[in-house]
């Protein structure tokens, strides 16, 4: 399976968790997720999803000027990233479990076996 | 990489995010600007990294920027030459920006144009005014600037809807660029014609019409004025009443005041009126409105008037150096 497009699924996600460890600036995210194993990330995809966080009011911004260089356009989780960043990962926990038991083979919860050659005769 | 700019940012980092900057080009500016924010920077430190720009192509790069921002992707079939009118605008923006941070003399005239943006919503707003008074009036502008309560109140209106263009705060946001780029272009040239023009054919107006603003046309005007106003054409009479003509005026150290003096043919609102004992001349003759004076003779006629005075009265002209002089 293309871990990218699972990774397009779970980037805000993964960029709220990263941003509530620290402050970050656009590659400075970037490398931080690349680091945690989602190397395959797109900087462009990155640099997207903090200024659609940054609109949806989940981040706040600052520039912090640079000796001999261009700015940086550092962000930060808010209140309501963090409150975001909650139901997010409520909702991944809930996907995941579900994904492991459906993987692992286990009898699910509330559904009866049937035995389809009986049904048959 | 060896060339660099005058901020140390190699100039294939500038050229990489110039060229994304322009595929973002259809897009409005405050969104261009959000987007690329800080991708100098971005790029700047990924370059010294790996060494190399990002591998995709600007293109490429930009458009997975604006789809993971929630941006519309750029519409397809939209070569370079057939971007809007407002685009190409836009991407002409952000080239004059990249150029601008590359050099710091350029960064301060184009921060101090910025500055200066309000005071074009201003002037976008007097055009439009100066329009609309110009198209009621006489078909040329009469005022610089609002002359009463209902134009001052136009004029403000003029100025909120401005303002609210450029802030957003009332333009629809599904106007087509191109009635925006429109609407501006034509405001720019409205402008240049309407400034000069207002002030040119104000001033002349308030001079010739006798404008009364204290210290406005007089100020500039080598001539009579009253009150503030100009003055003109003269009709000047002697102690005894009667109409002199030809007269000249001088100030007190002997230079010619230019005054506009009535015609001779014309008879103006007031006549002489008759001497108490003709033959003397009588200090307290005055005009008198020729609708007042009863036997009026008919106008013009210089038998009907009393003999002209040999000079003008001192109350009227000064005595310089150059004696005033009177004809018959």
């Amino acid at each position: 399976m293309e871990s990218t497009q699972l990774l397009k699924g779970v980037l805000d996600l993964a960029v709220l968790a990263v941003l509530n460890r620290e402050d970050g600036y656009g590659y400075d995210v970037v490398r931080r997720l690349r680091a945690a194993g989602l190397e395959e990330v797109g900087d462009a995809s990155v640099y997207g999803t903090l200024r659609r966080l940054y609109n949806g009011g989940a981040l706040s911004s600052y520039v912090v000027p640079s000796d001999g260089g261009p700015h940086r356009k550092y962000y930060g989780i808010n209140a309501q990233g963090k409150s975001l960043l909650a139901t997010q990962a409520k909702g991944w926990q809930d996907f995941s479990r579900s994904m492991e038991l459906l993987l692992s083979g286990a009898p699910l919860p509330g559904h009866r076996t049937t035995d389809t050659t009986q049904e048959a005769e | 990489m060896s060339t660099t700019g005058t901020t140390g940012t190699p100039a294939a980092i500038s050229d990489y995010a110039t060229s994304v900057r322009r595929e973002l080009g259809d897009l409005p500016k405050h969104d261009v600007e959000e987007l690329t924010e800080g991708l100098d920077a971005d790029l700047l430190e990924q370059f010294r990294e790996s060494g190399t720009v990002p591998h995709e192509s600007p293109a490429a790069y930009a458009a997975e920027l604006r789809t993971s921002a929630g941006l519309a992707p750029r519409p397809e079939g939209r070569s370079r030459s057939a971007l809007s009118l407002s685009a190409s605008y836009r991407e002409a923006l952000a080239r004059l920006r990249d150029a601008a941070d590359r050099y710091p003399a350029l960064r301060a005239t184009w921060d101090f144009l910025v500055l200066l943006r309000p005071l074009w919503w201003v002037v976008r707003a007097w055009t439009v005014y100066q329009l609309f008074a110009t198209a009621w009036g006489s078909g040329i502008p009469q005022f610089i600037f609002p002359h009463g309560p209902l134009t001052w109140a136009f004029f403000i209106l003029c100025v909120v809807l401005s303002v609210s263009w450029s802030t957003r705060a009332l333009r629809p946001g599904h106007w087509p660029a191109r009635l925006r780029t429109v609407v501006n272009v034509g405001a720019v040239l409205a402008s240049l014609v309407m400034v000069p023009s207002a002030i040119t054919v104000a001033n002349s107006t308030a001079v010739y019409t006798g404008y009364t603003s204290p210290g406005g046309p007089c100020a500039l005007y080598d001539g009579v004025c009253h009150n503030g106003s100009v003055v003109g054409p003269l009709f000047v009479y002697g102690p005894d009443g009667a109409r002199l003509e030809n007269v000249r005026f001088f100030t007190y150290d002997g230079s010619t005041v230019p005054v506009d003096l009535a015609p001779a043919e014309d008879p103006g609102p007031w006549v002489a009126a008759p001497r108490s004992s003709p033959g003397s001349p009588d200090p307290a003759a005055t005009p008198v409105p020729s609708a007042t004076r009863p036997g009026a003779p008919s106008p013009g006629t210089s038998g009907t008037q009393a003999p002209r005075s040999p000079a003008p009265s001192s109350s009227v002209t000064p005595a310089p150096k150059p004696s005033a002089t009177h004809g018959g």
